[in-house]
């Protein structure tokens, strides 16, 4: 028996969505296949954009970076998909530092150093009031490379608190302008 | 003089090696707890943030705080006491950190928490497994008090004599003293440099002087009657050893009328079962064996071999995700006909189903023979920072009372009571499986 994609409920997509990755991403790992510069099949750019438990297999990035329609794709996912989208700023936005906060529909993810270690900062990532989706990681798309992901802890009283080295990945890609962010 | 401040906990002491304000969270009112210095956020911090609002603020006037503890406390509330010791010391700029020269170790455990009468005063509360963490306090309390530092003991009033009894010996050859006190009020007193130490010190129990002296006479007035009685409790305690009924067997000791005796059939039982080996747990990574990755095996066929795993301070890495299929934990087989338990618990595998990681797993068996082998498969997609946590318990014999202990809620933390069973030769171990290069994370403990 066979199913039209758009037949199936919502609430299985996710689901078929996995077991698709699982069984797809094998054909990685299968000896003799030279997966490096391929790009990236849909189901992993789904995953990569939106599992929780999604691991990208280290072609992901490679091919990623490789190949510009994957860049579009896994952006478009996540426009269409994620509870908040922070598209690039201004060019003119931010310090020398880069910029230190952005806000879009009442969502603020913003840069605070930190006075007691001079090496890390806090992200903090503030809820739209009355939103009762809860973001459970941050995903940034830097101007050039691979996309970025971070787990959020509980927020506490709706906000999100995560600690990096001021020099980390997601760090950089929140303070450039040119990148992209989504809560997903 | 400075003072540094531990924080007992079922694990072990864990140290406050930093403590200031944090301007870089002041305005959202966050404050945050990280392992080592490190960007590490440990699960307390929300909490954490609370009872800075709640108690911290009204002592220094500020509502944001990083606080860096050398290993992991993950939940509960009796930590709380040692934060709020380290908070009083810090506005008095007398709490060592890193590198200062302090001239006094704090241990504390309690729970501080506002009282239910109007004036909201702050009231230290009781709170578990007190005798388990003093007991592990020993080794700590032992290079401090040999450092040349005072060592105190804190906890709270209910707890003193649980906290007394367990460190029973070590007071005097290493000078701990002990303090249980009901209120915060009482702590800048206490912490006074020079203060005395008996101000607020635990009240030896007169009754435990009656009764031995009353056991005394009993036992001049009717020996033969005393010795058979206590024959008889003999008899019913080895039945009960033997039948692995230790909870019963524990009530029993405990309310027995002539503690002397009570005292002195655990003082045997403890020496014959002194030198039983304890149970040592086997990890090991399952991984194809020829090397490849584990998602492709099923096209390259081959079979799979165990990898034993070092552990490192009760932690397990398991790396190179890749090439993991699963892993797999065996009790060390001693010959002895004892009894073990495996029970691994999964703590962190975020948005994972159930089906693929049980939440809690338990195996037990004898340990000769085919041991207790626990085998956990993992599925393809692999992030670090996955953790179990595995308590193992060896028992002389196979035993309800271990396994009504080690059901969820059975013990709130199976080990912490466990643990007061040692008496009767059971022996609980406590480690952390990790997927990833994380080797120097120490394990964690329920502060």
């Amino acid at each position: 028996m066979s199913r039209c994609w758009s037949a199936v409920p919502e609430s299985e997509r996710e689901t078929l969505y996995r077991r698709l990755a699982l069984d797809l991403a094998v054909d990685d790992l299968v000896p003799g296949e030279t997966a490096a510069a391929r790009p990236p099949r849909f189901d992993e750019l789904y995953a990569a954009a939106l599992d929780p438990d999604a691991a990208p297999a280290p072609s992901f990035a490679a091919g990623f970076a490789a190949h510009p329609d994957s860049r579009r794709v896994f952006e478009s996912l996540l426009r269409d998909t994620a509870i908040c989208w922070f598209p690039a700023a201004a060019a003119a936005a931010g310090g020398d530092e880069g910029l230190v906060a952005r806000e879009e529909e009442g969502f603020e993810i913003s840069i605070r150093p930190s006075s007691a270690d001079a090496d890390q900062v806090y992200i903090l990532i503030r809820l739209a009031e009355g939103r009762e989706v809860k973001p459970v990681a941050l995903v940034a798309i830097p101007a050039s490379g691979a996309p970025l992901r971070a787990g959020l802890p509980e927020d506490i009283d709706g906000v999100y608190q995560l600690i990096e080295l001021g020099g980390s990945a997601i760090v950089r890609a929140i303070r450039d302008p040119a990148s992209k962010l989504a809560l997903v | 003089m400075r003072a540094r401040v531990y924080i007992a906990t079922t694990e072990g002491p864990v140290l406050v090696q930093r403590l200031a304000a944090e301007k870089g969270l002041a305005e959202a009112a966050l404050s945050a707890v990280c392992l080592n210095g490190t960007t590490t956020r440990l699960p307390i911090t929300g909490a954490y943030t609370y009872f800075v609002r709640d108690h911290v603020r009204g002592l220094s006037g500020q509502g944001a705080y990083r606080l860096d503890l050398d290993g992991r406390i993950d939940g509960g509330s009796s930590w709380t006491l040692g934060v709020w010791i380290a908070h009083l010391l810090l506005s008095q700029g007398r709490l060592a950190m890193r590198g200062d020269h302090a001239g006094t170790a704090i241990f504390a455990t309690g729970e501080v928490a506002f009282a239910a009468d109007a004036g909201r005063r702050a009231e230290v509360r009781p709170v578990d497994h007190v005798q388990e963490k003093a007991v592990r306090l020993a080794e700590r309390m032992r290079e401090e008090a040999a450092a040349g530092r005072r060592v105190l003991l804190v906890v709270p009033a209910g707890n003193a004599a649980e906290a007394e009894r367990a460190i029973a010996e070590p007071p005097k050859r290493h000078r701990v003293t002990l303090h249980g006190i009901s209120d915060v009020r009482e702590l800048p007193a206490l912490l006074a440099p020079g203060s005395a130490p008996v101000s607020v010190a635990l009240r030896k129990r007169p009754w435990t002087r009656m009764v031995l002296a009353l056991a005394l006479c009993a036992v001049a007035g009717g020996a033969a009657a005393g010795y058979f009685a206590w024959r008889a409790a003999e008899r019913d305690w080895n039945a009960l050893l033997r039948a692995g009924r230790y909870l019963d067997l524990a009530k029993s000791l405990d309310g027995y009328s002539l503690p002397p005796v009570a005292r002195r059939y655990r003082e045997d039982l403890r020496s014959q079962l002194a030198g039983s080996p304890a149970l040592a747990p086997e990890i090991a990574a399952r991984r194809p064996e020829d090397g490849g990755s584990c998602a492709g095996r099923r096209f390259r066929g081959g079979g799979l071999v165990d990898v034993r795993v070092a552990g490192r301070e009760g932690v397990y890495a398991l790396d190179r995700p890749g090439s993991l299929c699963g892993f797999s934990v065996r009790a060390s087989g001693d010959g002895t006909g004892a009894h073990a338990w495996l029970l691994l618990r999964l703590v962190s595998a975020e948005g994972v189903r159930e089906e693929l990681l049980p939440a809690r797993r338990l195996v037990s068996g004898p340990l000769t023979g085919g041991l207790p082998l626990l085998s956990q498969d993992l599925p393809l997609y692999l992030e670090d920072g996955w953790a179990w946590t595995l308590v193992a318990v060896r028992a002389p014999a196979p035993s309800a009372d271990v396994e009504r202990l080690l059901e969820p809620g059975g013990g709130i933390d199976d080990r912490a009571v466990l643990a007061r069973l040692e008496d009767f030769g059971v022996s609980v171990i406590g480690a952390r499986i990790v997927l990833g290069r994380r080797a120097d994370m120490p394990a964690a403990p329920g502060g």
